[in-house]
Protein backbone atom coordinates (compact mmCIF):
# COMPACT_ATOMS: atom_id res chain seq x y z
CA UNK A 1 0.00 0.00 0.00
CA UNK A 2 1.17 3.57 -0.69
CA UNK A 3 2.53 5.45 2.10
CA UNK A 4 1.14 8.98 2.47
CA UNK A 5 3.18 12.77 2.50
CA UNK A 6 1.67 15.84 3.35
CA UNK A 7 3.72 18.78 2.72
CA UNK A 8 2.89 21.99 4.07
CA UNK A 9 4.50 24.99 2.65
CA UNK A 10 2.90 28.64 1.47
CA UNK A 11 5.46 28.09 -2.00
CA UNK A 12 3.94 25.99 -4.60
CA UNK A 13 7.50 26.31 -5.58
CA UNK A 14 8.86 24.04 -2.47
CA UNK A 15 5.72 21.55 -3.27
CA UNK A 16 6.37 21.29 -6.69
CA UNK A 17 9.91 20.61 -5.79
CA UNK A 18 8.95 18.18 -3.03
CA UNK A 19 6.44 15.80 -5.72
CA UNK A 20 9.44 16.10 -8.21
CA UNK A 21 11.84 14.58 -5.49
CA UNK A 22 9.63 11.39 -5.22
CA UNK A 23 8.57 10.98 -8.55
CA UNK A 24 9.99 7.86 -8.57
CA UNK A 25 9.09 6.59 -5.57
CA UNK A 26 5.39 4.72 -4.92
CA UNK A 27 4.32 7.92 -2.37
CA UNK A 28 1.29 9.40 -2.41
CA UNK A 29 2.17 13.50 -1.98
CA UNK A 30 -0.97 15.84 -0.17
CA UNK A 31 -0.16 19.69 -0.39
CA UNK A 32 -1.44 21.99 2.18
CA UNK A 33 -0.62 25.92 2.11
CA UNK A 34 -0.50 27.00 6.25
CA UNK A 35 -1.18 25.25 9.04
CA UNK A 36 -4.82 25.64 8.82
CA UNK A 37 -5.44 23.39 5.82
CA UNK A 38 -2.38 21.16 7.09
CA UNK A 39 -3.83 20.28 9.86
CA UNK A 40 -7.25 19.59 7.95
CA UNK A 41 -5.53 17.58 5.16
CA UNK A 42 -3.84 15.82 7.98
CA UNK A 43 -6.98 14.51 9.87
CA UNK A 44 -8.38 13.64 6.14
CA UNK A 45 -5.55 11.47 5.02
CA UNK A 46 -3.56 10.56 8.09
CA UNK A 47 -0.28 10.62 6.47
CA UNK A 48 2.63 8.77 7.11
CA UNK A 49 5.44 11.69 7.45
CA UNK A 50 4.79 15.94 7.28
CA UNK A 51 6.89 18.04 6.16
CA UNK A 52 6.21 21.28 8.02
CA UNK A 53 7.35 24.69 7.19
CA UNK A 54 7.61 27.53 9.27
CA UNK A 55 7.16 30.99 8.07
CA UNK A 56 3.51 30.87 6.49
CA UNK A 57 -0.03 32.88 6.48
CA UNK A 58 -3.07 32.05 8.01
CA UNK A 59 -1.03 29.51 10.56
CA UNK A 60 2.49 29.19 11.32
CA UNK A 61 4.31 26.01 11.00
CA UNK A 62 5.24 26.32 15.23
CA UNK A 63 1.50 27.04 15.84
CA UNK A 64 0.74 24.02 14.22
CA UNK A 65 3.26 21.51 15.40
CA UNK A 66 1.79 22.92 18.33
CA UNK A 67 -1.77 21.99 17.76
CA UNK A 68 -1.06 18.23 16.02
CA UNK A 69 0.89 17.31 18.73
CA UNK A 70 -2.08 18.13 21.49
CA UNK A 71 -4.46 16.03 18.72
CA UNK A 72 -4.37 12.53 20.25
CA UNK A 73 -5.60 11.69 16.77
CA UNK A 74 -2.72 13.17 15.06
CA UNK A 75 -0.07 13.64 17.47
CA UNK A 76 1.69 10.21 16.16
CA UNK A 77 2.65 11.37 12.99
CA UNK A 78 6.18 11.73 12.70
CA UNK A 79 6.97 15.46 11.13
CA UNK A 80 9.87 17.07 9.77
CA UNK A 81 10.67 20.88 9.16
CA UNK A 82 11.71 21.76 6.04
CA UNK A 83 12.13 25.52 6.41
CA UNK A 84 14.66 28.42 6.18
CA UNK A 85 14.39 29.05 9.59
CA UNK A 86 17.14 27.89 11.82
CA UNK A 87 17.73 30.00 14.39
CA UNK A 88 19.11 28.80 17.49
CA UNK A 89 15.86 29.98 19.88
CA UNK A 90 13.30 28.72 16.87
CA UNK A 91 15.10 25.41 16.46
CA UNK A 92 15.30 24.68 20.03
CA UNK A 93 11.48 26.01 20.80
CA UNK A 94 10.44 23.09 18.08
CA UNK A 95 12.73 20.31 19.31
CA UNK A 96 10.85 20.83 22.55
CA UNK A 97 7.47 20.77 21.07
CA UNK A 98 8.75 17.00 18.91
CA UNK A 99 9.96 16.60 15.64
CA UNK A 100 11.66 13.92 13.78
CA UNK A 101 14.09 15.55 11.52
CA UNK A 102 14.95 19.19 10.18
CA UNK A 103 16.03 20.09 7.18
CA UNK A 104 17.12 23.47 6.33
CA UNK A 105 16.74 25.47 3.17
CA UNK A 106 18.13 25.80 0.75
CA UNK A 107 18.29 21.42 0.40
CA UNK A 108 19.01 19.17 -2.12
CA UNK A 109 16.86 16.60 -3.26
CA UNK A 110 19.01 13.99 -1.85
CA UNK A 111 19.26 15.72 1.28
CA UNK A 112 15.57 15.17 1.12
CA UNK A 113 15.35 11.74 0.07
CA UNK A 114 17.87 10.41 2.63
CA UNK A 115 16.12 11.88 5.95
CA UNK A 116 12.14 10.88 4.43
CA UNK A 117 13.37 7.57 3.58
CA UNK A 118 14.57 7.45 7.51
CA UNK A 119 11.53 7.67 8.46
CA UNK A 120 9.20 6.17 6.22
CA UNK A 121 9.79 3.10 3.82
CA UNK A 122 10.22 4.56 0.17
CA UNK A 123 9.71 2.17 -2.30
CA UNK A 124 10.06 2.15 -6.13
CA UNK A 125 6.70 2.84 -8.35
CA UNK A 126 6.35 -1.06 -8.68
CA UNK A 127 6.07 -2.65 -12.56
CA UNK A 128 2.93 -3.86 -12.13
CA UNK A 129 1.30 -0.21 -11.80
CA UNK A 130 3.35 0.87 -14.87
CA UNK A 131 3.55 -1.55 -17.70
CA UNK A 132 5.95 -4.65 -17.49
CA UNK A 133 9.33 -3.61 -18.87
CA UNK A 134 10.30 -5.71 -22.42
CA UNK A 135 13.81 -7.56 -22.08
CA UNK A 136 14.37 -5.73 -24.92
CA UNK A 137 13.79 -2.47 -23.31
CA UNK A 138 16.33 0.09 -22.30
CA UNK A 139 17.97 -0.78 -19.25
CA UNK A 140 20.94 1.06 -16.94
CA UNK A 141 23.84 -1.32 -15.14
CA UNK A 142 26.01 0.22 -13.05
CA UNK A 143 29.23 -1.96 -12.93
CA UNK A 144 32.04 -1.45 -10.22
CA UNK A 145 35.20 -3.43 -11.35
CA UNK A 146 38.75 -2.38 -11.47
CA UNK A 147 40.12 -4.49 -14.20
CA UNK A 148 39.70 -3.08 -17.50
CA UNK A 149 39.35 -6.39 -18.67
CA UNK A 150 36.35 -7.52 -17.14
CA UNK A 151 34.92 -3.90 -17.64
CA UNK A 152 34.99 -4.13 -21.51
CA UNK A 153 33.36 -7.81 -21.52
CA UNK A 154 31.01 -6.57 -19.75
CA UNK A 155 30.49 -3.46 -22.33
CA UNK A 156 30.45 -6.07 -25.54
CA UNK A 157 28.69 -9.14 -23.48
CA UNK A 158 25.14 -8.68 -23.69
CA UNK A 159 23.36 -9.51 -26.87
CA UNK A 160 20.69 -6.76 -26.20
CA UNK A 161 22.10 -3.24 -27.53
CA UNK A 162 19.44 -1.21 -25.33
CA UNK A 163 21.19 -2.43 -22.38
CA UNK A 164 23.56 0.12 -20.75
CA UNK A 165 26.69 -0.83 -18.99
CA UNK A 166 28.43 2.09 -17.07
CA UNK A 167 31.76 1.07 -15.64
CA UNK A 168 33.41 2.73 -12.62
CA UNK A 169 36.34 1.69 -11.10
CA UNK A 170 36.18 2.73 -7.49
CA UNK A 171 33.42 3.04 -4.61
CA UNK A 172 33.19 7.01 -4.62
CA UNK A 173 32.63 6.99 -8.30
CA UNK A 174 29.52 4.45 -7.58
CA UNK A 175 28.21 6.25 -5.07
CA UNK A 176 27.98 9.27 -7.34
CA UNK A 177 26.89 7.21 -10.61
CA UNK A 178 23.81 5.46 -8.37
CA UNK A 179 22.55 9.04 -6.98
CA UNK A 180 22.77 11.12 -10.56
CA UNK A 181 21.34 7.84 -12.71
CA UNK A 182 18.48 6.04 -11.76
CA UNK A 183 20.35 2.36 -11.81
CA UNK A 184 18.00 -0.71 -12.84
CA UNK A 185 20.94 -2.93 -11.90
CA UNK A 186 24.19 -2.76 -9.76
CA UNK A 187 26.94 -5.23 -10.39
CA UNK A 188 29.96 -4.90 -7.60
CA UNK A 189 32.98 -6.92 -7.74
CA UNK A 190 33.86 -8.12 -4.60
CA UNK A 191 37.72 -8.38 -5.76
CA UNK A 192 37.71 -4.65 -4.98
CA UNK A 193 41.00 -3.72 -2.40
CA UNK A 194 39.94 -3.67 0.86
CA UNK A 195 36.47 -5.27 1.34
CA UNK A 196 35.62 -1.89 -0.81
CA UNK A 197 32.80 -3.74 -2.48
CA UNK A 198 30.94 -4.81 0.88
CA UNK A 199 31.26 -1.59 2.32
CA UNK A 200 30.07 -0.37 -1.30
CA UNK A 201 26.95 -2.34 -1.05
CA UNK A 202 25.70 -1.49 2.68
CA UNK A 203 26.56 1.83 1.42
CA UNK A 204 23.81 1.89 -1.74
CA UNK A 205 21.41 -0.32 0.04
CA UNK A 206 21.28 2.59 2.99
CA UNK A 207 20.09 5.27 0.48
CA UNK A 208 16.30 4.89 -0.25
CA UNK A 209 17.25 5.49 -4.01
CA UNK A 210 19.19 2.11 -3.94
CA UNK A 211 17.09 0.46 -1.13
CA UNK A 212 15.15 -1.92 -3.74
CA UNK A 213 17.75 -1.92 -6.50
CA UNK A 214 19.04 -5.62 -7.20
CA UNK A 215 22.60 -5.64 -6.60
CA UNK A 216 25.01 -8.57 -8.00
CA UNK A 217 27.97 -9.49 -6.52
CA UNK A 218 30.77 -10.24 -9.05
CA UNK A 219 32.98 -13.22 -7.63
CA UNK A 220 35.30 -15.69 -9.40
CA UNK A 221 33.85 -19.34 -9.45
CA UNK A 222 35.87 -21.47 -7.31
CA UNK A 223 35.71 -18.79 -4.61
CA UNK A 224 32.77 -20.14 -2.69
CA UNK A 225 33.81 -18.80 0.84
CA UNK A 226 33.39 -15.29 -0.79
CA UNK A 227 30.11 -16.43 -2.87
CA UNK A 228 28.56 -17.38 0.60
CA UNK A 229 29.72 -14.10 2.22
CA UNK A 230 27.68 -12.09 -0.15
CA UNK A 231 25.11 -14.20 0.20
CA UNK A 232 25.32 -13.61 3.59
CA UNK A 233 25.69 -10.30 3.10
CA UNK A 234 22.68 -10.01 1.14
CA UNK A 235 23.05 -9.47 -2.61
CA UNK A 236 20.41 -9.96 -4.86
CA UNK A 237 22.85 -12.54 -6.81
CA UNK A 238 25.90 -13.56 -7.69
CA UNK A 239 27.56 -13.70 -11.47
CA UNK A 240 30.48 -15.66 -12.04
CA UNK A 241 33.92 -15.48 -13.62
CA UNK A 242 34.28 -15.94 -15.92
CA UNK A 243 31.35 -14.89 -17.00
CA UNK A 244 28.56 -16.82 -19.00
CA UNK A 245 26.70 -13.62 -19.86
CA UNK A 246 23.35 -16.02 -21.64
CA UNK A 247 22.97 -17.04 -17.55
CA UNK A 248 23.65 -13.35 -16.87
CA UNK A 249 21.09 -11.96 -19.06
CA UNK A 250 18.80 -14.62 -17.16
CA UNK A 251 19.34 -13.39 -13.40
CA UNK A 252 19.49 -9.99 -14.58
CA UNK A 253 15.71 -10.59 -16.32
CA UNK A 254 14.65 -12.12 -12.89
CA UNK A 255 16.02 -9.81 -10.46
CA UNK A 256 14.45 -6.21 -12.49
CA UNK A 257 11.44 -8.87 -12.83
CA UNK A 258 11.37 -8.13 -17.13
CA UNK A 259 9.14 -9.38 -19.51
CA UNK A 260 11.32 -12.08 -21.43
CA UNK A 261 8.32 -13.82 -24.13
CA UNK A 262 9.95 -11.66 -26.62
CA UNK A 263 12.72 -13.76 -26.56
CA UNK A 264 11.13 -16.60 -27.56
CA UNK A 265 7.84 -15.48 -29.16
CA UNK A 266 7.60 -13.79 -32.51
CA UNK A 267 5.16 -13.39 -35.12
CA UNK A 268 5.29 -14.11 -38.83
CA UNK A 269 3.58 -13.98 -41.83
CA UNK A 270 -0.03 -14.63 -39.49
CA UNK A 271 1.90 -17.47 -37.40
CA UNK A 272 3.05 -16.98 -34.01
CA UNK A 273 6.63 -18.81 -33.66
CA UNK A 274 7.65 -20.05 -30.97
CA UNK A 275 11.36 -20.20 -30.60
CA UNK A 276 13.69 -22.40 -28.36
CA UNK A 277 17.44 -21.45 -28.05
CA UNK A 278 20.38 -23.92 -28.83
CA UNK A 279 20.55 -25.54 -25.34
CA UNK A 280 17.32 -24.41 -23.31
CA UNK A 281 18.41 -24.52 -19.79
CA UNK A 282 15.67 -25.73 -17.02
CA UNK A 283 14.87 -21.86 -16.60
CA UNK A 284 14.26 -21.18 -20.26
CA UNK A 285 11.82 -24.17 -20.69
CA UNK A 286 9.94 -23.11 -17.35
CA UNK A 287 10.21 -19.58 -18.85
CA UNK A 288 8.32 -20.48 -22.27
CA UNK A 289 6.31 -22.72 -20.43
CA UNK A 290 4.71 -19.77 -18.06
CA UNK A 291 4.26 -17.78 -20.76
CA UNK A 292 2.79 -20.48 -23.62
CA UNK A 293 -1.03 -20.33 -22.48
CA UNK A 294 -1.18 -16.88 -22.42
CA UNK A 295 0.79 -16.34 -25.90
CA UNK A 296 -1.27 -18.69 -27.80
CA UNK A 297 -4.63 -17.60 -26.53
CA UNK A 298 -3.58 -13.90 -27.44
CA UNK A 299 -2.34 -15.58 -30.84
CA UNK A 300 -6.37 -16.43 -30.89
CA UNK A 301 -7.60 -12.86 -29.81
CA UNK A 302 -5.53 -10.95 -32.28
CA UNK A 303 -6.72 -13.32 -35.47
CA UNK A 304 -3.92 -15.98 -35.96
CA UNK A 305 -4.13 -19.16 -36.62
CA UNK A 306 -1.69 -21.03 -37.06
CA UNK A 307 1.80 -21.40 -34.60
CA UNK A 308 5.11 -22.72 -35.74
CA UNK A 309 7.54 -24.40 -33.05
CA UNK A 310 11.04 -23.13 -34.12
CA UNK A 311 13.50 -25.83 -32.85
CA UNK A 312 15.93 -25.82 -36.00
CA UNK A 313 18.88 -24.30 -33.15
CA UNK A 314 18.06 -27.10 -30.77
CA UNK A 315 21.51 -29.34 -30.02
CA UNK A 316 20.08 -31.86 -28.35
CA UNK A 317 16.07 -33.31 -28.07
CA UNK A 318 15.79 -34.03 -24.20
CA UNK A 319 12.46 -34.93 -22.36
CA UNK A 320 11.79 -31.33 -21.13
CA UNK A 321 12.10 -29.83 -24.47
CA UNK A 322 9.40 -32.59 -25.59
CA UNK A 323 6.78 -32.05 -22.82
CA UNK A 324 6.94 -28.35 -23.30
CA UNK A 325 5.87 -29.07 -26.98
CA UNK A 326 3.64 -31.76 -25.99
CA UNK A 327 1.67 -29.05 -23.91
CA UNK A 328 2.00 -26.38 -26.54
CA UNK A 329 0.16 -29.17 -29.15
CA UNK A 330 -2.63 -29.64 -26.53
CA UNK A 331 -3.13 -26.03 -26.34
CA UNK A 332 -3.29 -26.01 -30.07
CA UNK A 333 -5.89 -28.10 -30.51
CA UNK A 334 -7.94 -27.22 -27.46
CA UNK A 335 -7.95 -24.15 -29.49
CA UNK A 336 -8.39 -25.32 -32.89
CA UNK A 337 -5.24 -24.02 -34.21
CA UNK A 338 -2.86 -25.97 -36.91
CA UNK A 339 1.30 -25.82 -35.57
CA UNK A 340 4.18 -26.84 -36.95
CA UNK A 341 7.36 -27.82 -36.16
CA UNK A 342 10.31 -25.95 -38.10
CA UNK A 343 14.17 -28.21 -37.79
CA UNK A 344 16.48 -30.09 -39.53
CA UNK A 345 16.85 -33.68 -40.16
CA UNK A 346 19.19 -33.77 -36.99
CA UNK A 347 16.20 -33.20 -34.64
CA UNK A 348 13.95 -35.45 -37.41
CA UNK A 349 15.86 -38.10 -36.37
CA UNK A 350 15.82 -37.49 -32.67
CA UNK A 351 12.66 -37.47 -32.62
CA UNK A 352 12.66 -41.43 -33.81
CA UNK A 353 14.27 -41.77 -30.38
CA UNK A 354 11.22 -41.04 -28.42
CA UNK A 355 7.69 -43.04 -28.54
CA UNK A 356 5.80 -39.35 -27.80
CA UNK A 357 7.72 -37.44 -31.09
CA UNK A 358 8.30 -40.51 -33.48
CA UNK A 359 5.21 -39.58 -35.52
CA UNK A 360 5.97 -35.66 -35.50
CA UNK A 361 6.04 -33.72 -38.85
CA UNK A 362 9.52 -31.74 -39.17
CA UNK A 363 9.49 -28.82 -41.49
CA UNK A 364 12.39 -26.76 -42.73
CA UNK A 365 11.04 -23.58 -42.51
CA UNK A 366 7.97 -21.61 -41.97
CA UNK A 367 7.92 -21.11 -45.72
CA UNK A 368 7.71 -24.90 -46.49
CA UNK A 369 5.35 -25.58 -43.16
CA UNK A 370 2.77 -22.66 -44.43
CA UNK A 371 2.91 -23.81 -47.96
CA UNK A 372 2.12 -27.54 -47.19
CA UNK A 373 -1.45 -27.08 -46.69
CA UNK A 374 -2.14 -29.38 -43.72
CA UNK B 1 30.57 56.33 6.63
CA UNK B 2 29.33 55.92 10.75
CA UNK B 3 27.79 51.79 10.76
CA UNK B 4 24.27 51.63 12.15
CA UNK B 5 24.67 48.26 13.34
CA UNK B 6 27.64 46.32 15.01
CA UNK B 7 28.41 43.71 12.88
CA UNK B 8 31.84 44.52 10.46
CA UNK B 9 30.89 45.38 6.81
CA UNK B 10 33.32 42.34 5.55
CA UNK B 11 31.47 40.06 7.58
CA UNK B 12 28.35 41.58 5.96
CA UNK B 13 29.45 41.02 2.75
CA UNK B 14 30.60 37.73 3.76
CA UNK B 15 27.47 36.67 5.42
CA UNK B 16 25.51 37.66 2.16
CA UNK B 17 27.65 35.90 -0.54
CA UNK B 18 27.61 32.48 1.02
CA UNK B 19 23.98 32.86 1.63
CA UNK B 20 23.39 33.85 -1.83
CA UNK B 21 26.28 30.82 -3.38
CA UNK B 22 24.53 28.51 -1.40
CA UNK B 23 21.02 28.84 -2.43
CA UNK B 24 21.64 29.25 -6.21
CA UNK B 25 24.30 26.29 -6.29
CA UNK B 26 21.91 23.83 -3.75
CA UNK B 27 18.69 24.82 -5.77
CA UNK B 28 20.18 25.94 -9.56
CA UNK B 29 23.28 24.17 -9.94
CA UNK B 30 24.28 27.68 -10.78
CA UNK B 31 27.69 29.86 -9.57
CA UNK B 32 27.22 33.06 -8.64
CA UNK B 33 29.93 35.90 -8.00
CA UNK B 34 30.08 39.31 -6.23
CA UNK B 35 30.73 41.81 -8.88
CA UNK B 36 30.71 44.63 -6.84
CA UNK B 37 29.12 45.98 -3.23
CA UNK B 38 28.28 49.32 -2.36
CA UNK B 39 27.81 50.43 1.27
CA UNK B 40 25.25 53.55 2.16
CA UNK B 41 23.02 55.02 4.46
CA UNK B 42 19.95 56.18 3.12
CA UNK B 43 18.09 59.55 4.62
CA UNK B 44 14.39 57.60 4.33
CA UNK B 45 14.09 58.93 0.80
CA UNK B 46 12.58 56.96 -2.38
CA UNK B 47 14.86 54.88 -4.04
CA UNK B 48 15.69 53.24 -6.98
CA UNK B 49 16.58 49.66 -7.09
CA UNK B 50 20.09 49.52 -7.80
CA UNK B 51 19.66 47.91 -11.42
CA UNK B 52 19.02 49.86 -14.61
CA UNK B 53 14.84 49.63 -15.09
CA UNK B 54 15.04 49.66 -19.06
CA UNK B 55 13.10 46.40 -18.84
CA UNK B 56 10.70 44.31 -16.99
CA UNK B 57 12.00 43.61 -13.43
CA UNK B 58 10.89 41.81 -10.77
CA UNK B 59 12.20 42.43 -6.88
CA UNK B 60 10.97 39.71 -4.45
CA UNK B 61 11.83 41.18 -1.05
CA UNK B 62 11.54 39.21 2.51
CA UNK B 63 12.30 41.44 6.06
CA UNK B 64 13.40 40.28 9.10
CA UNK B 65 12.35 41.87 12.64
CA UNK B 66 13.69 40.87 16.00
CA UNK B 67 16.87 42.16 17.67
CA UNK B 68 18.13 43.56 14.19
CA UNK B 69 15.14 44.75 11.76
CA UNK B 70 15.83 44.54 7.93
CA UNK B 71 14.79 43.94 4.46
CA UNK B 72 16.24 42.62 1.67
CA UNK B 73 15.54 43.22 -2.18
CA UNK B 74 16.45 40.84 -4.87
CA UNK B 75 15.56 42.06 -8.14
CA UNK B 76 15.88 41.25 -11.91
CA UNK B 77 14.80 41.54 -14.99
CA UNK B 78 11.65 39.46 -15.92
CA UNK B 79 13.90 37.18 -18.13
CA UNK B 80 16.24 36.23 -15.61
CA UNK B 81 13.60 35.39 -13.23
CA UNK B 82 11.85 32.88 -16.05
CA UNK B 83 14.79 31.43 -16.39
CA UNK B 84 15.33 30.66 -12.66
CA UNK B 85 12.63 29.48 -11.84
CA UNK B 86 12.36 26.74 -14.94
CA UNK B 87 16.04 25.69 -13.34
CA UNK B 88 14.24 25.63 -9.89
CA UNK B 89 11.23 23.46 -11.16
CA UNK B 90 13.44 21.51 -13.50
CA UNK B 91 10.82 23.03 -16.32
CA UNK B 92 11.79 22.84 -20.19
CA UNK B 93 9.05 25.14 -20.76
CA UNK B 94 7.88 28.47 -18.96
CA UNK B 95 5.99 31.49 -20.14
CA UNK B 96 7.44 34.97 -18.81
CA UNK B 97 3.99 35.90 -18.71
CA UNK B 98 3.39 33.10 -16.37
CA UNK B 99 3.38 35.56 -13.09
CA UNK B 100 2.01 33.25 -10.67
CA UNK B 101 4.68 30.70 -10.80
CA UNK B 102 7.60 32.95 -11.28
CA UNK B 103 6.64 35.00 -8.30
CA UNK B 104 6.56 32.02 -6.14
CA UNK B 105 9.51 30.30 -7.46
CA UNK B 106 11.44 33.99 -6.92
CA UNK B 107 9.78 34.75 -3.63
CA UNK B 108 11.11 31.28 -2.49
CA UNK B 109 14.89 31.93 -3.93
CA UNK B 110 14.62 35.05 -1.61
CA UNK B 111 13.43 33.33 1.15
CA UNK B 112 16.02 30.71 1.04
CA UNK B 113 19.04 33.21 0.86
CA UNK B 114 17.57 36.14 3.35
CA UNK B 115 16.44 32.77 5.72
CA UNK B 116 20.21 31.91 5.29
CA UNK B 117 21.44 35.60 6.00
CA UNK B 118 19.17 35.97 8.92
CA UNK B 119 20.32 32.66 10.54
CA UNK B 120 24.08 33.53 10.70
CA UNK B 121 22.94 36.81 12.74
CA UNK B 122 20.99 34.68 14.88
CA UNK B 123 24.28 33.04 15.63
CA UNK B 124 25.75 36.51 15.83
CA UNK B 125 23.13 36.76 18.58
CA UNK B 126 20.63 38.98 16.94
CA UNK B 127 17.63 36.81 17.06
CA UNK B 128 15.49 37.28 14.67
CA UNK B 129 12.27 36.05 12.39
CA UNK B 130 11.64 36.14 8.86
CA UNK B 131 8.25 38.12 7.17
CA UNK B 132 6.90 35.93 4.15
CA UNK B 133 8.27 37.02 0.83
CA UNK B 134 6.14 39.48 -1.30
CA UNK B 135 7.03 40.61 -5.08
CA UNK B 136 7.33 43.58 -7.06
CA UNK B 137 6.95 44.02 -10.75
CA UNK B 138 7.44 46.73 -12.85
CA UNK B 139 9.92 48.81 -14.90
CA UNK B 140 10.24 52.23 -13.02
CA UNK B 141 9.34 51.24 -9.36
CA UNK B 142 11.36 53.15 -6.25
CA UNK B 143 11.98 51.27 -2.64
CA UNK B 144 10.67 53.26 0.39
CA UNK B 145 13.50 53.09 2.81
CA UNK B 146 13.19 53.01 6.05
CA UNK B 147 15.36 55.78 7.76
CA UNK B 148 18.20 55.20 10.06
CA UNK B 149 18.87 52.55 8.00
CA UNK B 150 22.33 50.54 6.64
CA UNK B 151 21.97 50.19 2.96
CA UNK B 152 24.09 47.38 1.32
CA UNK B 153 24.06 46.40 -2.32
CA UNK B 154 25.47 43.60 -3.40
CA UNK B 155 25.95 42.81 -7.42
CA UNK B 156 26.23 39.44 -8.42
CA UNK B 157 26.85 37.55 -11.75
CA UNK B 158 25.20 33.98 -12.52
CA UNK B 159 27.46 32.85 -15.36
CA UNK B 160 26.91 35.99 -17.36
CA UNK B 161 22.95 36.99 -15.82
CA UNK B 162 23.37 39.86 -13.42
CA UNK B 163 21.39 40.54 -10.67
CA UNK B 164 21.15 42.61 -7.32
CA UNK B 165 20.65 42.12 -3.39
CA UNK B 166 19.67 45.30 -1.63
CA UNK B 167 20.04 44.92 1.85
CA UNK B 168 18.51 47.72 4.27
CA UNK B 169 19.31 46.88 7.58
CA UNK B 170 19.34 48.38 11.49
CA UNK B 171 19.40 47.20 14.80
CA UNK B 172 16.27 46.58 17.31
CA UNK B 173 15.11 48.82 19.76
Amino acid sequence: MSKTLLTIDDSKAVRMIVKKAFGEFDLEIVEATNGVEGLAAASKSNPDLILLDITMPVMDGIEMLTKLKADVNLKHIPVIMLTAEAGKETVLKIAKIGIRDYIVKPFSEDTLIEKVGRVIDLRPISDQEESRRKITDPLNILLVEDKPAIADQFKSGFSNANWTVNCVTSTGEAIDAAQETNQDIIVISLSLPRDQGIELFRILRSNPRNKYTPIFALIVKTDTHEQTRAQETGFTNIITKPIDFHEVETKIAAAANLDTSEKYFTEDSGCLIVSLPATPSTHAINEVSSFLEDKISGAVDSGLKKVAFDVHELEVLNMNVIKLMLDAMKSCMELSLSYYIIGNSKIEQECMAFEESKSWKIYGSLQEALSSGS
Amino acid sequence: MSKLIDIPEEELVGMMMSSVQDVFSTMLSLQVDLDKHESSTPTGESLKPAMEQSTDMVAANVGFSGKIYGMVYICMSSALATKFTKQLLGMDELEESDHETINDALGELANMTVGGFKNQLSHKGYSCQLTIPSILRGSNFQIESTSQSQRETFYFDSEGDSFVADLFVREGN
